[in-house]
C-alpha cells in the first residue's frame, strides 16, 4: 500500500456541485476575454470556468449571477446570468473536467482568505510561506505549495498539494547595483548578480516585483545608473500619462511609499511589449537551482515524511471546509490507491560480459536498490562489458588546458584508460594533449591522422565555448568536462593523499584513490565507453516492448532529444541498440515539439 | 520491417546533422524565426516564387509580404532621412531640422492616407517613393490612427535629437570622416557561415573603428547585442582591424540614449556560436519550407506579436490556457 499526496473530494464518485450558467457577450471572439470575465468573477468571490466551445461560463454558485460589464482599450464584454441553475455530476464524464477546474479555482480562494500564504499575481495555484525556512549566503529558501486537481477515473476528484522550494535573494536589485560603494565592491556585486541570475548562461534573470498589493514575475533588462524614480521622464501606462515613475507610484500605489531618489531598473513583463521602469528596491532575484550557493543545494530535497507533514499542515490551515462553506469536503487522509492500481517499475536482471548476470533487486526497498546499483560497478569491473566492437578504438585523447597542469591531466587520463581497459578487456591507452586555448587544442587534434574519442577538459564553462568545441570537432566523439570540476576533484584526491601520508598509508609518491575521485572517473569513463560504441550491460531478458522511446525538451526549449532503446529476443537482430539524437527546436516559445518535425525524427530513428 | 537494417550496439549521441552554411544569416531573418516560425515560413518560403511551389495561398502571401507596420515604417523613414542628411552633409549641404521633419512627416502622412483609402484587391504601388500599406489599417486595428500618431511623435523626437543632441553630435561629425561608410549593405563570408546586413554608419577614428547602429526609439536591452556584434565582425574584416579596436555604439534616437559595447574575443566567439545555432535551426526547417510543409512551422500564439504581423490573416488563433 502506498500513500499519495492527493486528497479526494467527498463523496468520491458521487460528487455533485450546483452551478449557474452565464453568457459572455464580447467585442470579439478571442478566448482571452472569456478568461478575463472568469477573473472578474473570481474578484467577486465566484469561481468560474469557461464551458468549452461556447461563450458561456460555469459559475460555482447556486444564486443568480449579477450581470456586469468591463471594458478597456479595444475590448469590452458583458456578463449576464442565463437564468438557469444546473448540477454538475462526477458520474457524467462530460462534467468531470469542469468539476476539476472549478475545484482548482475554489481552493485558492480559500487559501487567500484563511492563510497568510502569498502568491504571484499570474499564478493562482502556487503559494509560498511568508517567512523563509532557511537563509544562507544571501539567499532565502521558501516552502512552496503547488495545487493541482485531477480526475481519478472511477474514484472521483483528487487535489494534489506538491511541496517544493523557491529561492529568492535577500538583497534587492538596488542593493546589487548600489552606487554608494567602492568600485571594487560594485564589480563584486554585479558578478554576484550575474551568477545568481545565470545571466552568463544566457538567462535574463527572473525577478519578483513587489507592487504593493500584489507580487509579479518579471525579467531583468537593465539597471541605469544615475536614474531615480523622480527622473525617469514621462511615460504612459494603460492610457494614462505620468510625469515620472515617482508620479506613477504616487497616483497608482500611494501605499508603496516610494522615494524620489529610489533607483530604477528596467524590466519586462509577459504582457507588455516594452521594458518598463520600476523601483529597483522592489525587485528581488529568483535564484534557480543551478545557481544556488553550495550550502543550499540540498535543501530542496525533501524526504517523504517531511513532505507529508508539510502537506498535512497545509490542509489543517484550511479547516474542515477547504473549498468554502457548503462546498464538498475533502477526505481526512491522503489517498491510497488499491494494489490493483499500482505498477512497480522494477530494475531488470542485467547481463554483463563473460555471461555474468546481476539479478534484479529482490524488493523495492532503498537498501536493496542501492546495493543493486553498487553491484553493477563491481560486476563490470570483474566481468567486463557485454559487447565490445571488434575494431574498438584503442586510444583515448585527453585534452587539458596547460593552466591545469600535466600532473592533473595525466592522472585523469591514466585512470580513465585503466578503467576502460579493464571494462573492454582490451589495452586502451591515452594521448595527453596539453593546450593553451581552444583553437590550439582543435589544431592539435585535427593534426591527428584519424579522429576518435576525446575527453575535452574545457577551461571555461561558458555555453558558447562548449558549443564551439562540439562544432569544431564534429568528426570526433567528444566527452566534455569543465576545468573547475576536474581541479575540484583532483584537490579532494590530493587532500586525501595528504591525510593518508600523514597516517603512513601513502606509497610510491602517487596519490591513492578516494571515493569522490573514483566516482568521478567512473562516471566519465562510462560515458566514454558509450562513445566507443561499447555495451557495458543490458537487460538479460526481453522487456515488455521490443523498443522504448524517450522524448525530452531542454530547459530553454531550444533543443529536444529522442532516445530509442531496442532490446529484443536473443534470436532476433538487432538484439540490442541504444540511440540518442538531439535536434534544434526552432519554436522555443512552445513547450510542445512540432508534430510534423517530431514524426519525421522518430521515423528517422528507425 | 521496423528494425530492418538497424545496427546493433550503442550509437554515439549525435546533435543536429544539418548543413547550416548554405543559408546566409541576417539579424532580421533570425529575429523573425525567434518571434514566430509560421511568420518565418510565410516570409522566406510561402511568399517566394521558387520555394513552396505547391503553396495554394502564394499570390496572397506575396501581396501580404508587401505590407508594413508602424514600427517598421518609422524605422525605414528614420534611416532614409538620416542617410540623406549625412550624404548631403558630406557634399557640403546641411539640411535643416524643419526640412527633415517635414519630409519624414509627409512620408508617414502619405502612408496613412494611402492605407486609409486602400480598397481590397487593389495592387500595391511600387517604386522608391511609393507609400506603404500599413497593416494597422489593413487589418482594421481599432485605434490605428492614434497608434500612428504616437509613432509620428517618436519619429519627430528621433530626428530632433539626431540633429540637435550633444550626445549624438560625435557620430554626426564622425560621418564626415573621408573613410566613413553610411548605410552600406554587406555580405560577410566566414569559414563556417556568411552574414548579410546593413551597417548604419562606420568610420575610422584615432586608431579605432567606430560602428553605429541607429534605433528609432531607445537603445533597448544591453543583452541584445547580436546585431551589433555581427556588424562588428564585418567592420573588423572591412577595415582590417582587430576586434579590440572596435567601438560599437547603439544610439536610441527618440530617447536620446547612447550605449557603447566592446566586442572582444569572447564576444566574437559568442556571436559566432549564436549565429551557428541560428543557422542550425534554419537548416532544420529548410526542407520543410522548400516543400511547403507549413505545419512544420509552429505559430507563436502570442497576441502582441500577432497584432503586428502582416500575415495575421493566415494565422490560426491560439487559445490561452
Amino acid at each position: 500500500m502506498i500513500e499519495t499526496d492527493i486528497r479526494l473530494l467527498e463523496p468520491g464518485p458521487g460528487l455533485c456541485m450546483d452551478v449557474r450558467v452565464a453568457r459572455v457577450t464580447a467585442s470579439d471572439d478571442s478566448p482571452d476575454l472569456l478568461w478575463k470575465a472568469c477573473g472578474a468573477l473570481q474578484g467577486m468571490g465566484l469561481a468560474a470556468v469557461r464551458r468549452p466551445g461556447t461563450s458561456e461560463l460555469i459559475v460555482a454558485t447556486s444564486r443568480t449571477v449579477l450581470g456586469f460589464d468591463r471594458s478597456g482599450d479595444n475590448w469590452r464584454y458583458d456578463v449576464e446570468d442565463l437564468g438557469k441553475g444546473t448540477r454538475l455530476r462526477y458520474k457524467r464524464p462530460t462534467d468531470r473536467k469542469l468539476l476539476v477546474q472549478l475545484t482548482e479555482r475554489l481552493l485558492p480562494m480559500q487559501v487567500q482568505r484563511r492563510t497568510d500564504l502569498w502568491r504571484l499575481g499570474d499564478s493562482r495555484t502556487i503559494w509560498y510561506e511568508r517567512e523563509p525556512f532557511v537563509v544562507k549566503d544571501g539567499v532565502a529558501a521558501y516552502r512552496r505549495y503547488e495545487i493541482s486537481g485531477q480526475s481519478l477515473g472511477d474514484t472521483g476528484v483528487g487535489i494534489a498539494v506538491n511541496i517544493g522550494t523557491a529561492f529568492l535573494t535577500t538583497w534587492t536589485v538596488a542593493d546589487f547595483f548600489a552606487e554608494n560603494v567602492d568600485p571594487h565592491e560594485q564589480k563584486r556585486r554585479k558578478r554576484r548578480f550575474d551568477s545568481l541570475s545565470a545571466r552568463q548562461q544566457g538567462q535574463k534573470g527572473t525577478l519578483l516585483y513587489d507592487a504593493g498589493e500584489s507580487l509579479h514575475k518579471c525579467y531583468f533588462e537593465d539597471f541605469r545608473h544615475g536614474i531615480a524614480c523622480a527622473t525617469t521622464g514621462a511615460f504612459r501606462v494603460q492610457g494614462q500619462d505620468y510625469d515620472s515613475l515617482l508620479h506613477y507610484y504616487q497616483r497608482r500605489h500611494p501605499e508603496m511609499d516610494v522615494e524620489p531618489d529610489d533607483p530604477v531598473a528596467y524590466v519586462s513583463f509577459g504582457n507588455i511589449d516594452r521594458p518598463q521602469p520600476v523601483a529597483a528596491n522592489r525587485l528581488r532575484l529568483r535564484v534557480s537551482n543551478e545557481s544556488l550557493p553550495a550550502r543550499l543545494r540540498q535543501v530542496d530535497k525533501i524526504p517523504p515524511e517531511q513532505r507529508r507533514s508539510y502537506a498535512e499542515g497545509f490542509w489543517e490551515r484550511l479547516g474542515e471546509e477547504p473549498l468554502g462553506p457548503k462546498r464538498p469536503r475533502v477526505a481526512a487522509n491522503f489517498w491510497r490507491p488499491k494494489n490493483n492500481r499500482l505498477l512497480w517499475i522494477q530494475a531488470p536482471e542485467l547481463a554483463f560480459g563473460d555471461s555474468q548476470i546481476l539479478p534484479a533487486p529482490r524488493n523495492a526497498s532503498l537498501k536493496e536498490r542501492t546495493a543493486h546499483f553498487r553491484e553493477r560497478s563491481r560486476i563490470l569491473e570483474r566481468a567486463g562489458c557485454f559487447a565490445v566492437p571488434l575494431m574498438v578504438t584503442r586510444v583515448v585523447h585527453v585534452a587539458v588546458p596547460k593552466r591545469i597542469g600535466v600532473a592533473t591531466g595525466a592522472r585523469l587520463a591514466e585512470d580513465l584508460a585503466d578503467r576502460l581497459s579493464s571494462w573492454t578487456r582490451k589495452p586502451v591507452r591515452y594521448e595527453l594533449v596539453m593546450y593553451e586555448d581552444v583553437a590550439d587544442a582543435v589544431s592539435q587534434l585535427r593534426a591527428e591522422p584519424n579522429s576518435g574519442v576525446v575527453v575535452f577538459v574545457i577551461d571555461d564553462s561558458g555555453p558558447e565555448i562548449y558549443y564551439d568545441v562540439a562544432y569544431e570537432l564534429r568528426d570526433w566523439r567528444v566527452k566534455r568536462i569543465t576545468g573547475d570540476t576536474l581541479v575540484g576533484m583532483f584537490s579532494k584526491l590530493e587532500l586525501d593523499a595528504h591525510d593518508s601520508r600523514a597516517s603512513g598509508n601513502g606509497k610510491n609518491g602517487r596519490a591513492p584513490s578516494c571515493r569522490h575521485w573514483d566516482s568521478f572517473v567512473e562516471k566519465n569513463a562510462l560515458e566514454v565507453l558509450q562513445h566507443m560504441d561499447c555495451v557495458p550491460y543490458l537487460p538479460a531478458e526481453g522487456l515488455n516492448y521490443e523498443a522504448q522511446l524517450a522524448i525530452d525538451v531542454g530547459h530553454d526549449r531550444r533543443y529536444f532529444s529522442l532516445s530509442l532503446l531496442v532490446r529484443r529476443q536473443d534470436s532476433l537482430k538487432p538484439q540490442f541498440r541504444l540511440e540518442t539524437v538531439t535536434k534544434s527546436k526552432p519554436d522555443h516559445k512552445q513547450e510542445a515539439i512540432n508534430h510534423v518535425i517530431l514524426r519525421e525524427e522518430i521515423v528517422a530513428l528507425f | 520491417m521496423v528494425f530492418e537494417g538497424m545496427e546493433p550496439g550503442v550509437a554515439s549521441s549525435r546533435v543536429a546533422a544539418a548543413k547550416p552554411a548554405s543559408i546566409p544569416w541576417s539579424y532580421s531573418r533570425r529575429n523573425l524565426l525567434q518571434q514566430c516560425p509560421l511568420s518565418y515560413y510565410f516570409e522566406y518560403y510561402g511568399s517566394k516564387k521558387r520555394t513552396a511551389e505547391a503553396e495554394p495561398r502564394k499570390e496572397r502571401l506575396r501581396f501580404l509580404k508587401g505590407l508594413s507596420n508602424r514600427h517598421l515604417r518609422t524605422g525605414e523613414i528614420t534611416h532614409l532621412v538620416i542617410r540623406t542628411y549625412l550624404n548631403r552633409l558630406r557634399e557640403g549641404e546641411e539640411w535643416s531640422l524643419e526640412r527633415l521633419v517635414s519630409w519624414a512627416r509627409d512620408m508617414l502622412h502619405a502612408d496613412v492616407e494611402f492605407s486609409r483609402a486602400y480598397r481590397p484587391d487593389n495592387p500595391l504601388p511600387s517604386g522608391p517613393k511609393a507609400p506603404a500599406l500599413l497593416s494597422e489599417f489593413y487589418y482594421g486595428t481599432a485605434d490605428a490612427g492614434h497608434l500612428l500618431g504616437e509613432m509620428e511623435e517618436r519619429l519627430v523626437a528621433a530626428l530632433t535629437n539626431f540633429v540637435g543632441s550633444p550626445r549624438i553630435e560625435p557620430f554626426r561629425v564622425g560621418a564626415l570622416n573621408p573613410g566613413a561608410e553610411v548605410e552600406r549593405h554587406f555580405n560577410l563570408k566566414q569559414r563556417r557561415f556568411s552574414v548579410q546586413g546593413m551597417m548604419d554608419l562606420a568610420y575610422p577614428e584615432e586608431g579605432r573603428v567606430v560602428v553605429v547602429d541607429w534605433k528609432t526609439g531607445g537603445v533597448g536591452s544591453p543583452d541584445d547585442v547580436l546585431q551589433l556584434y555581427s556588424y562588428g565582425l564585418e567592420a573588423a574584416a572591412r577595415f582590417g582591424c582587430d576586434l579590440s579596436d572596435l567601438a560599437l555604439y547603439r544610439v536610441g534616437l527618440a530617447d536620446d540614449e547612447v550605449s557603447s559595447f566592446v566586442i572582444g574575443e569572447r564576444g566574437a566567439v559568442r556571436a559566432k556560436v549564436r549565429i551557428l545555432q541560428d543557422l542550425e535551426a534554419m537548416a532544420e526547417l529548410d526542407h520543410y519550407g522548400r516543400e511547403g510543409v507549413v505545419a512544420a512551422f509552429t505559430p507563436c500564439g502570442q497576441q502582441r506579436v500577432c497584432a503586428q504581423c502582416k500575415y495575421q490573416q493566415y494565422c490560426p488563433k491560439e487559445e490561452q490556457p
